[in-house]
């Protein structure tokens, strides 16, 4: 297998005032090299805390079970010094809002040249140069001028590529991209994605895209691990599971959509009720208390993912009887 | 008809003050002149991105900032004008719904109270108000037990629920809501839509529907404006200006909204805009959109074009778009 | 299938309904080390107004043959240098020292408020005129202008007190304005503005209510810092002026002592240390449960 990233029971736990939280339950998956996989699913599915808990970047109160082999190494096992060597340079971590994630008193040049002084051996020179060069890559126009100035200085979108420069500086095997565009515009969201996408092809990169737009995955995915609850309810290639899914959450997600081609004057679809608790999740499966579907085998059984076709997983009792859904 | 909302040429710019004397250096142009009519009973869609003015323009029309010139009439009445007598009667009939399901409501008042508090405020007694309160709780798809809780006990769709209550507990006959949605997961925004589009049918009321999502937008309206920099760029009805759009803006803001649907995401050819939104303190001169436009020419920096009505739509641009053109034709043939 | 009601697995999360203020209170009431304060405190100032009974002489009651004695069943503290109880007169130079400290907390906490609300609401040139009185008390070295005001106003303990508001009342105002103009731009203010609301009911119902935390927090460190004050003016004879016992005096009348009977200097100078500390971890305790921060469910 051509698994750059294999990913096997990954469970994370908080500790709170209230009790556990169980924000990751038992996440498998793999990302293939070159492919973009992307994790969609709404607030508190869990999906950025699979992102933070494979760079090693949530605090002691969580707990992390299972493994995650990347190039070789166990990045659930791995010691504090070895990922420190990961970050930055084998793995890349790009965030949603690129004003926090970018510190304003330093020059966006520097920033860019620190993430290369920190994992390689040469010159402040050489390391500013190499920052240069790949401001350029995303495509940052005058980018010697630019790397002289602050954060401040660049608009939104600029950022946003800086960003991704400084993760890509060092020229890694896998990028994490959590919700990359949600704080732009609709226009420098393309801009950045046609961007990362460029990256993409000139590097041989992999990208792990967490997001809630379906829309942003529809134009970029080639697989999808739809979350829901802190676990993966489906998983599959970008056609299969917008236009054949076999799970009764993924098809709500998909109808409640206000399509741009669909049919004004109905009312949409919703779905019912609100996502369970973490603290206290429900006997069997997650989505039984919303689904359309549901019959009384689902609240007493928890539902495992199966196979409904080569490359194709879902959850659900009633995958079976109920076929594709459309 | 007589429109319920007429605003015409509202102007808004705040001072950018900087210094130990905040000596005034320039302006934010935040609303550079916007006029456009707002039916009874229609839902007109306002688009655009970030500096567009598009919350400025909401809050401009009640008066919760002041705008520096400009006409706004709420059915005929002057609002601009009104003095403060005047202008709490006309509250009654114009209310806002804010974006953030989380700081629009004050976190140490009980919900009965958040939405009473604008009959406490026009004379009603307790009592009555009591009834009222747990009415319209039940048309928002709350219970009237929730009326004794505080906010942070309810999750985003609730509140923006609590929200929609209130503003809608003075029968208000216009209601502007500026980003209703944007905070929820699409699963609740379903939700709400749903909500928003039954009280509209069933009370009759206009709405004023700012938001940045396109197919949301789409979903709700009749009408659609598209802003940019503080100025209406095209105003129409909701199919043509979604499938015949004839501002370059409004054709490359339709090309870049990502739609949910991988066919259509991989076949369709987008049109990618250069360069950044220029700042609302420094607009270009001329035409706003100019310095990003594909098919911008020497005219459109001299002259600003005005909103002129072409084919039942309402264009501001020297060189609009043609019945069956497309942006990428055009801009490919002047390249 | 559309469906615009939430259903009862929506229900909120737990039985019973807390207010903002009961959430907080329970809040406070694991912090260990600021019940505790709050506890001692509380027998502290206790001991000022009513252990005094317990003894049978007063304050002033002079014994010159009782001179300078060491602590005894008789005179839990000793007697001074001529001859009154000491555990009497430290007793009732608490009661003064707190006395001026809550007044100046009262005082200062109204002023600085509506100045501070004042400022905040209304901006422009109003908050300019405030925020640089505000500046100009602020740099001012304060306990030299004190001194002199002292001197010339602050013999009684009310006096003092004012004259120790004038000074402190900055520092509530600038925490209210700060507040206030954080709130005045929030969602639900502009909401109130929008359903017709008077600024004076804006103020009063919507942003004042979340302005208590903060100054609650600042008059408990406020009271540490009266107490301070107090002390070392009425120390330098500056303050309170005897007979009226406060416990900076107390430590000036027997500073002579300090080579024979080093305790009875220090005793009043420890409580008034302790009750410093006391606040303080008080208004730790009382920030931890107000920061919304912690507040979620």
């Amino acid at each position: 297998m051509n698994a750059l990233l294999d990913v096997q029971n990954l469970s994370v736990s908080f500790r709170t005032e209230s009790g556990t939280v169980h924000a990751v339950k038992e996440v498998s998956f793999s990302a293939s090299k070159g492919e973009t996989l992307a994790m969609v699913g709404e607030t508190g599915c869990g999906k950025s805390v699979t992102a933070l808990a494979l760079m090693r970047l949530l605090d002691r109160s969580a707990t992390i079970k299972g493994s995650a082999i990347f190039e070789g190494m166990d990045l659930v096992s791995a010691s504090e010094k070895e990922m420190r060597a990961i970050r930055g340079a084998k793995i890349g971590m790009i965030f949603q809002d690129p004003m926090t994630a970018l510190n304003p008193v330093f020059t966006v040049g520097d920033q860019i040249a620190e993430v290369v002084l920190v994992h390689r051996e040469i010159t402040k020179k050489a390391a500013r140069s190499v920052a240069v060069d790949m401001m350029d890559l995303v495509g940052i126009p005058d980018a010697r001028r630019r790397a002289t100035q602050y954060p401040h200085e660049f608009s939104g979108g600029m950022r946003q590529r800086a960003m991704i420069a400084m993760a890509i500086a060092n020229s890694p095997s896998l990028l994490i991209a959590d919700e990359p565009t949600t704080a732009l515009d609709v226009t420098v969201q393309a801009q950045v994605m046609e961007v990362l996408r460029n990256v993409q092809t000139a590097i041989g990169l992999t990208v792990l895209l967490i997001t809630h737009d379906l829309g942003l995955v529809a134009g970029y995915a080639d697989r999808i691990q739809v979350m829901y609850a802190g676990q993966l309810v489906e998983s599959g290639e970008l056609n299969q599971i917008f236009y054949e899914t076999r799970n009764p959450y993924t098809r709500a997600l998909l109808d409640s959509i206000p399509s741009q081609l669909g049919d004004h004057g109905q009312d949409l679809h919703t779905i019912g009720g609100s996502p369970p608790s973490l603290l206290s999740p429900p006997r069997g499966c997650q989505f039984a208390p919303r689904c359309r579907y549901v019959v009384n085998q689902c609240i007493t059984d928890k539902p495992t993912l199966e196979s409904v076709s080569p490359g194709h997983l879902t959850r659900c009792l009633r995958v079976s009887e109920i076929g594709v859904l459309s | 008809m007589e429109p319920a909302l007429q605003v015409e040429n509202l102007i808004a710019k705040y001072p950018i003050r900087t210094g130990f004397f905040r000596r005034t250096t320039g302006h934010v142009h935040a609303l550079n002149g916007v006029s456009f009519d707002l039916m009874p009973n229609e839902t007109l869609g306002i688009v655009g991105e970030s500096g567009c003015g598009k919350t400025t323009l909401g809050r401009s029309i009640l008066r919760l900032t002041e705008p520096n010139s400009g006409l706004v009439l709420l059915h005929g009445k002057n609002v601009r004008d009104a003095n403060s007598r005047e202008l709490r009667k006309l509250r009654k009939q114009m209310q806002i719904l804010f974006q953030d399901p989380y700081a629009s409501l004050n976190p140490r008042m009980p919900v009965n109270e958040i939405i009473g508090e604008p009959l406490a405020i026009h004379g009603v007694r307790r009592s009555e108000r009591r009834e009222q309160v747990a009415t319209i709780l039940r048309e928002v798809g709350l219970l009237p037990e929730h009326g004794n809780r505080y906010p942070h006990e309810f999750s985003g769709g609730q509140r923006q629920r609590i929200g929609i209550a209130r503003a809608l507990i003075l029968d208000p006959s216009v209601l502007i809501l500026d980003e209703p949605v944007s905070a929820l997961d699409v699963s609740i925004q379903a939700q709400i839509l749903n909500l928003l589009k039954k009280i509209q049918r069933q009370k009759k009321i206009s709405m004023m529907f700012i938001a940045h999502d396109l197919s949301v937008v789409r979903h709700v309206s009749d009408r659609v404006a598209v802003m940019y920099l503080g100025r209406i760029m095209e105003i129409g009805e909701r199919v043509q200006i979604y499938g015949q759009p004839k501002h370059p803006y409004t054709a490359s803001l339709l090309s870049a909204a990502p739609i949910a649907d991988p066919k259509s995401e991989r076949t369709r050819k987008r049109i990618i805009l250069q360069g950044d939104v220029p700042s609302p303190a420094n607009p270009p001169s001329g035409c706003e959109f100019r310095t990003r436009c594909p098919i911008a020419q020497v005219r459109c920096a001299e002259e600003r074009p005005p909103l002129r009505k072409i084919d039942g739509v309402s264009v501001a641009c020297h060189f609009p778009l043609r019945e069956g053109e497309s942006l990428l034709a055009r801009a490919s043939l002047s390249s | 299938m559309t469906d615009s009601r939430p259903e009862n697995s929506e229900m909120v999360l737990t039985d019973e309904s807390l207010s903002f203020g009961q959430l907080a209170f329970r809040r406070f009431m694991r912090h260990k080390l600021a019940m505790t304060s709050l506890v001692l405190l509380i027998v502290m100032i206790s001991a000022f107004f009513f252990a005094g009974r317990l003894s049978n002489y007063t304050f002033d009651a002079v014994d010159v043959t009782k001179r300078l004695l060491s602590p005894s069943r008789e005179h839990p503290f000793g007697t001074d240098e001529i001859g009154r109880d000491l555990f009497v007169r430290t007793m009732l130079g608490g009661q003064y020292s707190v006395r001026v400290a809550l007044q100046v907390a009262l005082l200062a906490t109204a002023l600085g408020t509506v100045l501070g609300a004042i400022a905040g609401f209304w901006g422009r040139w109003v908050d300019i005129a405030i925020s640089q009185v505000i500046n100009l008390i602020l740099i001012v070295p304060s306990l030299i202008v004190l001194a002199v005001f002292a001197q010339r106003f602050g013999s009684s303990p009310l006096g003092l007190a004012v004259v120790l508001s004038a000074l402190l009342w900055t520092r509530i105002a600038r925490v209210v304005r700060g507040v206030v103009m954080q709130y005045k731009e929030l969602e639900f203010v502009l909401a109130a503005k929008a359903v017709g609301a008077s600024p004076a009911r804006i103020v009063g119902r919507h942003i004042l209510p979340n302005v208590v935390g903060s100054v609650l927090v600042e008059i408990t460190l406020l009271l540490g810092t009266a107490i301070v004050l107090e002390s070392t003016l009425s120390f330098l004879g500056l303050g309170v002026r005897p007979p009226i016992p406060t416990l900076g005096n107390l430590i000036q009348q027997s500073k002579g002592a300090i080579d024979d009977a080093p305790l009875r200097v220090l005793l009043p100078g420890f409580i008034v240390v302790l009750f410093v500390l006391f606040i303080n971890f008080l208004g730790d305790g009382l920030r931890d449960a107000l920061d919304p921060r912690s507040k979620r469910q």
